[in-house]
């Protein structure tokens, strides 16, 4: 029996990344249905879930993209790690450079679904999807990661911080393909946490997950870097705490501040996975747990 | 994960090309020429067209894990691979575990640990047990315990499924040893004491 | 092993073993069939209303599409209420897939597309157009407790509560100490790992092949007899593996009613599978709100137990399940008052999920118990014992058996409960918040009739069968064991076979009950061909059995030996040879002795002590420690049985910490309706459990002396964790589950 008559998508796995660049600005300009994908994690599903095509006239086309080299691999130059958007978070974990270098990756990458999960995801997918549950994007928050993106026009490169503007809403143009993220590390062993509040202890989507990186010289903060999912419609990046933690002595602050802050930071709902006050109260806690860390009286 | 555009055409179509790929996969030792539709997941063609109903579909969301397979001796999900971004892979499901009579260890443990109930997650636990084991990366129970989360079990054989997993660990973390190294044995019984 | 005997109690390996873990064992849609299409189920999108209209152009335009089954075009179907009702159908008028436009829960199914391949169908289906005219539905059980009424009786197993004795209200509000709290429960769903699932071979002269998921080939064979106006004998259903069930496979669900009409109509083979999403369509443990208010002396003798139980149910059948009648059963108490009602929601009929009642009530009697303790500043335990009863005085008997003394000393012991310090939030460990809690947990020890055959073949082989189930409990191996030790085989020389309505009759897998029942039958009808064989012995020429009877020998390693002196025997296959019996065949049904049964109340009983670990500043809490002493009777196989208690602790994990199927009120819709989000534990929430069973003799539940283990593992473990929780936090959460948010 051959099923050539269903026609749901189309595949391709194209040569390279400019033939990825060119495809997907011949669709897009054609307002053709196009999808860049790697793990499939998420898409997948969602293809069950919510016939998308069902109802469209343009046959979608599916780029494999999750071997193409452009992609893959992850690199350490000097301070700056590059992470592929096709390299899976299982490749991550298991990297001697993020490992040395970036471990709240690593950690990050340990509460990602399961290992199975773990070996299909990637970052790419992770910010492409832009959910605000994404853990993956969270811990690129903190690091105040830069994406780059390719396109016809060539490369643009993408601070985090002007990155989301809206629930799964982003400033990537539509024929933007997502190659890489690159951060700037700071030195190696500064302080890091990686926190992932969930009903079970894996394979959790989370209630609310902190990531945060901070350089401290003295008893100042000279870098923080924040980001939380699933309290806000985008990744937290928590400013007012970051401005609050860096602006004074770690000693002078207070409880009552840092809480403050946190909640001017975020704006958490009830859902199905958990309440607002519930996720209200986590915010400040584990803020609170990592600036107690590095030494704030709180 | 995927970068995804969606919009409507509002006019025109691409032409339609042919839907349907043929793709080569090994598959318990057995070069196979297959047909497959871009949509057609791993699973759906193990199951559905080549009749090994051993890997199993319990959740279709990659949610379960009892459709884990290996796949160039990794672990994966075979529910959420889409068989023609596989092409040219080694596949083994738990068909090709044992060789003829004789069952894989793992097997064994399994039965003698009691490490499962209704049987339907178990091949899919064997298969990821497997695939924790060549990863080399567990070492206490608790790491057994967290690397094996991706592949529920309803009737609860968690703890007879990480006993049966420490055996065969333990079995080939000595073998590896013994191997290399006259006092390995030792060293890692030790080690592995420590950790219970 | 081989050639040596195996006797009951043993803890032998699963002999279904090798199937399991080689992937041989098929289950229902694992079965091949010539020509077989594929059925895709159409769900509701609304809760309550009709189907105005219904359009299926663009799914039968989809080339390998054959069919769409509707309400519209459905065949005749059998017209009486009768008709419809299975071996566990409630009193009240039970749901008919696609019989008319009346749509009565979310989720219920409109159409079937069936097509050439499971893709085509699965595509196809999201084509099906269906507009709604709705109603306004009400899903919500705390909205309409006010309505709640009395349940109708009906469902086989259920008892109503007991009258009141003495006067408990009174009694409570003289009471020197008590407590008074409403507890809460969530629907929850089954979630086996398998799917339901029906493959429906439609044979050659039209008689049908049915691969079911069923706890019971009986019941699906009678329900599609009945249904589809079929002869019994035209109906085989087969279910030989079953990935899991739980309570979901007690009544025949939707996909076998409608794989079955798709066959009948097309005069082809055809499976229907449900997706993970469907499996939160049907049957489900109900939402269930519970008062229970307990008054004691100042010494802690109970004086008062008052327990109340409002369950939801649909608007088409009373699901009824015993949750209250427990209360007054456990402890010793002289007033004592129930009450059980149910609230009728535009939702499925619920459905007996694991323990199904007792679960709950005790979930709330045990809770209770543990909030009176330290109103008393008494010990949890302490206070137990000094309620402890060794009559029934619902039903004024004493027990059959009752070892929970047992339980609870041995229990203690391991567990270590003396360390435990009274007060809440006295325990750490780093900076998390250590628990202690325990509970009791009870559950009837029932048997049913049932039958069995056996066959011993000249070789030594025997095969003995009944149409029972094994969901996962064990029951190919603990039947196996049966027959073994009593013909003296080795185990590889036995085979029993299940899941046929070939084989004979065999009670609905469910309600801990199997080994009592089918395990009674097979002993019974190996102690038949027992006799037969020792007769033929007897009767060979110079047999140096000739001058004994049947008790002075013993069966083993093929042969038939006198007990005094065992070198005197005789091989099974000489005798039968000898007798020129190729074979033996006996078949024997059973019955529970009812009369002297009922002279006794019989139950299991367990004591659990768990520990957990509390995160103070999220309240994420682990459970790292669970005790489960149980009082089971005898146990027959104790690989398996050890088993079933530890699965049975990982839902009273779940059940306590993690489970929950969440109603969308406003659209009356299980909004989690995933293994994602619907969250069973995982492999890293469950750490160290020990399970303990406790000798204990009973004469009365039936020949085998077993109690059955399906259930009792579960009930008690969900207070004892939420006591645990309390005593590491001094936060008591009367609302399941536990989750982080209610622990701040």
């Amino acid at each position: 029996m051959s099923v050539s008559d269903l026609r749901l998508f189309e595949m391709r796995r194209p040569a390279d990344l400019p033939d990825v660049c060119a495809v997907l600005a011949e669709r897009v300009s054609r307002s053709e249905p196009t999808v860049l994908l790697a793990g499939g994690t998420d898409w997948l599903v969602e293809q069950e879930t919510r016939p998308a095509f069902a109802k469209e006239a343009a046959l979608p086309l599916v780029l494999d993209v999750s071997r193409l080299p452009a992609l893959r691999g992850i690199t350490l130059d000097g301070d700056r790690l590059r992470i592929g958007a096709a390299a899976t978070y299982l490749d991550m974990r298991r990297d001697p450079a993020v490992l040395a270098r970036a471990p709240m990756l690593e950690r990050m990458g340990r509460d990602i679904g399961a290992i199975q999960i773990q070996a299909r995801g990637t970052l790419g997918g992770n910010l492409a999807t832009a959910s605000p549950a994404a853990d993956g994007v969270t811990a690129l928050a903190a690091y105040d990661a830069t994406l780059v993106v390719h396109s016809v026009r060539g490369e643009r490169r993408i601070p985090f911080a002007s990155l989301q503007t809206a629930y799964k809403r982003s400033t990537r143009a539509a024929d933007e393909v997502i190659v890489a993220v690159e951060i700037d590390l700071p030195p190696a062993g500064s302080p890091w946490i990686w926190r992932k509040v969930g009903t079970r202890r894996a394979q959790s989507i989370s209630k609310v997950a902190l990531a945060g990186v901070a350089v401290r010289e003295g008893d100042r903060l000279t870098r923080l870097g924040l980001g939380m999912a699933s309290v806000a419609p985008v990744t937290a990046l928590l400013s007012r705490v970051r401005t609050l933690a860096t602006s004074r002595p770690l000693r002078d602050l207070t409880a009552a501040d840092i809480d403050a802050a946190v909640d001017a930071d975020v704006s958490p709902i009830d859902d199905i996975r958990s309440t607002r006050d519930y996720r209200a109260h986590c915010a400040r806690s584990v803020v609170r747990a990592f600036l107690r860390d590095l030494g704030a009286p709180v | 994960m995927s970068a995804s555009e969606r919009t409507v055409a509002t006019e025109g179509t691409t032409a339609a090309p042919a839907t349907s790929h043929t793709i080569t996969l090994t598959i318990n030792g057995a070069k196979k020429q297959v047909e497959v539709a871009p949509w057609t997941t791993l699973l759906d063609l193990l199951r559905e067209s080549l009749h090994l109903t051993g890997a199993k579909k319990g959740c279709d969301h990659g949610q379960c894990g009892a459709c884990t397979v290996l796949v160039d001796g990794k672990r994966v999900n075979s529910c959420l691979t889409l068989a023609i971004v596989k092409d040219g892979a080694e596949v083994t499901t738990i068909e090709g575990l044992s060789a003829g009579d004789a069952l894989h260890p793992l097997q064994q443990a399994f039965i003698d640990h009691d490490a499962f109930q209704c049987g339907y997650c178990t091949p899919g636990q064997i298969c990821s047990a497997e695939g924790l084991i060549r990863e080399k990366r567990a070492k206490t129970a608790d790491d057994v315990r967290e690397l094996m989360s991706g592949n529920l079990c309803r009737c609860g054989a968690y703890s007879n499924i990480v006993a049966a997993i420490e055996e065969v660990m333990g079995a080939c973390t000595r073998e590896r040893d013994g191997r290399g190294n006259g006092q390995g044995r030792h060293a890692v019984g030790g080690g592995r004491g420590e950790e219970r | 092993m081989r050639g040596e005997a195996t006797r009951i109690g043993d803890g032998i390996n699963r002999v279904d073993g090798r199937a399991k873990v080689t992937g041989q064992a098929k289950y229902a849609a694992e079965f091949e069939a010539e020509g077989l299409l594929h059925g895709w189920v159409v769900s509701s999108g609304v809760a309550k209303g009709k189907i105005a209209t219904l359009d299926t152009s663009a799914a039968l335009a989809v080339e390998g599409v054959v069919h769409v089954l509707t309400h519209e075009n459905r065949p005749r179907l059998a017209w009486f209420d009768k008709s419809y009702r299975d071996e566990d159908a409630p009193a009240g008028s039970p749901f008919r897939p696609l019989y008319d436009d009346a749509i009565v829960y979310s989720g219920q199914p409109v159409a079937l597309v069936v097509a050439t391949t499971l893709e085509i169908a699965r595509h196809a289906a999201s084509l099906v157009r269906v507009t709604y005219k709705t109603e306004e539905h009400e899903t919500d059980l705390a909205a309409r407790r006010e309505k709640a009424r009395k349940a109708r009786p009906g469902k086989g197993g259920y008892e109503p509560p007991p009258k009141p004795r003495g006067n408990a209200d009174e009694a409570l509000a003289k009471a020197a100490v008590k407590v008074d709290a409403a507890y809460e429960s969530p629907a929850e769903h089954h979630n086996p790992m398998e799917m339901h699932a029906t493959t429906v071979v439609h044979e050659p002269d039209g008689a049908l092949t049915i691969y079911d998921k069923t706890q019971g080939v009986t019941n699906t064979q009678t329900y599609v007899s009945n249904v589809f106006g079929l002869k019994p004998d035209q109906v085989r259903v087969i279910s030989p593996f079953v990935g899991g069930a739980f309570g979901s496979g007690l009544r025949p669900q939707y996909q076998v009613f409608l794989a079955v009409m798709a066959a009948q109509v097309l005069k082809r083979s055809v499976r229907v599978t449900l997706t993970r999403q469907q499996m939160f369509t049907f049957g489900y443990r109900p939402a269930t709100w519970q008062r229970v208010a307990l008054g004691a002396t100042a010494e802690g003798k109970l004086e008062a137990v008052v327990h109340e139980a409002i369950g939801e149910t649909s608007r088409f059948e009373d699901y009824v399940e015993v949750v209250v009648n427990w209360s007054g059963l456990l402890y010793q108490c002289d007033n004592a008052r129930y009450d059980y009602k149910v609230a009728e929601l535009d939702v499925y009929t619920p459905l007996d999920m694991r323990a199904p009642g007792a679960v709950l009530g005790l979930y709330a009697l045990e809770s209770a118990m543990d909030e009176l303790s330290y109103a008393l500043h008494m010990d949890p335990l302490a206070l137990r014992l000094a309620n402890y009863t060794e009559r029934d005085q619902n039903t004024d008997k004493p027990f059959s058996s009752k070892e929970l003394r047992a339980c609870y000393a041995q229990g203690a012991a391991r567990f270590g409960w003396e360390k435990r310090l009274p007060t809440p939030r006295a325990m750490r460990e780093g900076n998390k918040l250590v628990g202690w809690g325990m509970a009791t947990g009870i559950w009837e020890a029932m048997q049913q009739k049932a039958a069995a055959r056996a066959v011993l073949s000249i070789d030594g082989k025997l095969v003995v069968g009944s149409g029972t189930s094994d969901i996962g409990t064990g029951t190919y191996t603990a039947m196996t064991q049966i027959a073994a030790s009593i013909l003296g085989l080795p185990i590889a020389d036995v085979t029993f076979k299940l899941g046929d309505t070939t084989l004979p009759p065999a009670p609905l897998q469910g309600g801990s009950w199997t080994v009592a029942s089918v395990g009674t039958a097979v002993k019974a009808v190996c102690e038949a061909v027992r006799e037969q064989v020792f007769k033929l012995a007897k009767k060979m020429k110079g047999s140096p059995l000739a001058q004994a009877s049947l008790d002075e020998v013993i069966f083993a390693g093929g042969e038939v030996r006198l007990a005094r002196d065992p070198a005197q025997a005789v091989s099974i296959a000489a005798a039968m040879r000898a007798g020129e019996a190729f074979t033996l065949e006996e078949e024997t049904s059973t019955l529970p002795q009812l009369q002297e049964q009922a002279k006794y109340t019989r139950a299991t009983h367990s004591a659990v002590f768990v520990e957990v670990k509390v995160d103070e500043d999220l309240g994420k809490v682990e459970v790292t420690r669970v005790v489960s002493a149980i009082a089971g009777g005898r146990i027959v196989s104790a690989k398996t049985a050890r088993s079933q208690i530890l699965g049975a602790v990982v839902w009273g994990i779940g059940m306590a910490l993690e489970e929950e199927t969440l109603m969308d009120h406003d659209l009356g819709r299980f909004m989690n309706h995933n293994l994602a989000e619907y969250h069973v534990p995982v492999n890293a929430d469950v750490r160290d459990i020990e399970v303990i069973f406790v000798p204990e003799e009973d004469e009365v539940v039936n020949p085998l002396g077993a109690k059955g283990l399906g259930e009792i593992g579960i009930v008690g473990v969900a207070a004892a964790i939420a006591n645990a929780v309390f005593h590491a936090t001094g936060k008591r959460v009367r609302d399941l589950p536990i989750t982080l948010d209610k622990l701040l």
